[in-house]
């Protein structure tokens, strides 16, 4: 992507440290919040808008240095394959057969997927002994899973909130800055200083003052960091509104009103 | 026995023995009083502590019987046990999911249905015994297969695993999909436009899942 003949083209990989990105949704989630995202039903997971999202958020998480599962590649091939045979002129019936194929395999997927997603919902709803109701005090307390990141907000609202910051970054700094490695631990206490005082703030205010972009990803990890350890927490008041993240478990000083 | 009598030692034994026991095991202790007793007791206990706003509930969860807080007071009791909530993340509680309905089925198979990897989130419940190992499939590799386990129905406060909400609904789609091998089913009848020649298991989304028969359904007992 080298525009400027004075500097040599930059390289895929460019040495800069890569981070492996800490979800546990896979495709079928990613493509299930699109859909809903779009107010569509799973049937439409091949319109145009999906595989154009899908992909987007993929580019994105390639600018955010961020590795993703093989399975992530994997759907994007799958779209990509079908969307290629709907441009067809006029395709070979064997290839319009296959196209049909995995489209209708991709819709049995997600359709399934969703119904063991609501399954999993309702159970989450019951009363869980060790949440909701407790047995006499020899009843071992179920531990807290501390393997999960606790997201109110989904991750691909945190990573898509990250496509602005980049974006901003992007067209007011000039392009050929070196990524610096900066050690994501340094960010942390600027992000926990920033919260203080029980205080909510909107993600994107935390990157408002940065300019570079190692910065700016060296500060994302962090806050995933953080939110994976519990101390703090994202959320958003509408579905798709603005993400706000708070302390977790810090007194709040008194405020007015 | 005398009801009222009755009542009282159960009320006693629910509260010593803390799990969940079954009618037999009670029958056991309280020779010469008939199931049918304990089990009438049992109810009217529990309707007593209902009528009275007590401050407990006799839950059958796991095939038998257990003294529980009632949900609402769920916050206090947190408070006093200084307990940290089980945080039951949406993986974890998809792939338990999976597993109840399903069972018993291999980590290919999980992962197939959720499309990402599982093996953490399999430890984890491993770990909180939720599932268990249960046997291997007769299939290349010889996967290990998981099963639920008593402790998952007493953690959802489920009786047994036909409790599970939407049980048939389940079932009978996935024998739908199973023997008409077409493509997506929303509800028990298949849409008209489904009836296009059967669908082969594409590349691209092929895993290790092989051809298997209905698998048989474990009961909820060790």
């Amino acid at each position: 992507m080298s525009d400027d003949s004075t500097n040599p083209p930059r390289l895929e990989t460019d040495g800069s440290p890569r981070f492996k990105l800490p979800i546990y949704e896979g495709p079928l989630d990613l493509l299930l919040h699109l859909l809903k995202r779009a107010e569509l039903d799973p049937h439409d997971v091949t319109a145009s808008i999906i595989t154009e999202q899908y992909l987007a958020y993929l580019e994105l998480l390639d600018q955010l240095n961020l590795d993703v599962a093989g399975e992530y590649l994997v759907m994007a091939a799958t779209l990509l394959l079908i969307k290629s045979f709907s441009m067809l002129p006029h395709p070979e019936l064997a290839d319009a057969e296959e196209a049909e194929d995995l489209k209708r395999d991709l819709v049995a997927r997600l359709l399934e997927y969703q119904r063991y997603r609501e399954a999993a919902e309702k159970l989450g709803e019951r009363a869980i002994l060790g949440r909701d109701v407790f047995a006499a005090a020899g009843e071992p307390v179920p531990e807290a899973d501390s393997d999960a990141p606790r997201f109110t907000v989904s991750i691909f609202d945190l990573v898509e909130a990250m496509g602005a910051v980049l974006k901003r970054i992007a067209d007011a700094t000039p392009r050929n800055i070196v990524l610096r490695d900066i050690p994501v631990a340094q960010c942390i206490p600027l992000i926990l200083s920033a919260l203080e005082g029980g205080r909510r703030v909107e993600f994107t205010a935390l990157f408002e003052d940065l300019r570079d972009r190692a910065m700016v990803i060296a500060t994302f990890m962090a806050l995933l960091e953080l939110i994976r350890r519990r101390e703090i927490a994202a959320s958003q008041d509408d579905r798709f509104g603005p993400i706000m993240l708070e302390r977790i478990g810090a007194a709040p000083v008194a405020q007015p009103g | 026995m005398e009801e009222q009598r009755l009542k009282s030692i159960l009320e006693s034994l629910l509260f010593a023995a803390g799990e969940p026991v079954s009618i037999a095991r009670i029958a056991a202790v309280l020779e010469a009083v008939p199931k049918a007793e304990i089990q009438s007791a049992l109810t009217a206990l529990g309707a007593e502590y209902a009528a009275n706003n007590r401050g407990l509930a006799i839950e059958e969860v796991a095939g038998g019987y257990q003294l529980r807080t009632p949900r609402e007071h769920a916050q206090y009791v947190r408070r006093m046990l200084a307990a940290r909530p089980p945080r039951l993340s949406r993986p974890l509680l998809e792939t338990v999911a999976i597993i109840a309905y399903r069972q018993p089925i291999t980590r290919p198979e999980i992962e197939q249905l959720r499309g990402v990897d599982t093996g953490g989130v399999l430890e984890t419940l491993l770990e909180r015994r939720l599932i268990k190992i249960a046997g291997r499939k007769e299939a290349p590799g010889r996967p290990m297969m998981y099963a639920t386990t008593p402790e998952f129905l007493t953690v959802f406060s489920l009786k047994d695993l036909e409790s599970l909400p939407d049980l048939k609904e389940f079932q009978e789609i996935e024998r739908a999909v199973d023997q008409a091998e077409i493509g997506p089913v929303e509800s028990i009848e298949t849409h008209p436009e489904d009836t296009a020649p059967a669908a082969e298991e594409s590349p691209a989304l092929e895993s290790a899942k092989a051809a298997d028969p209905e698998p048989e359904k474990s009961g909820g007992e060790n």
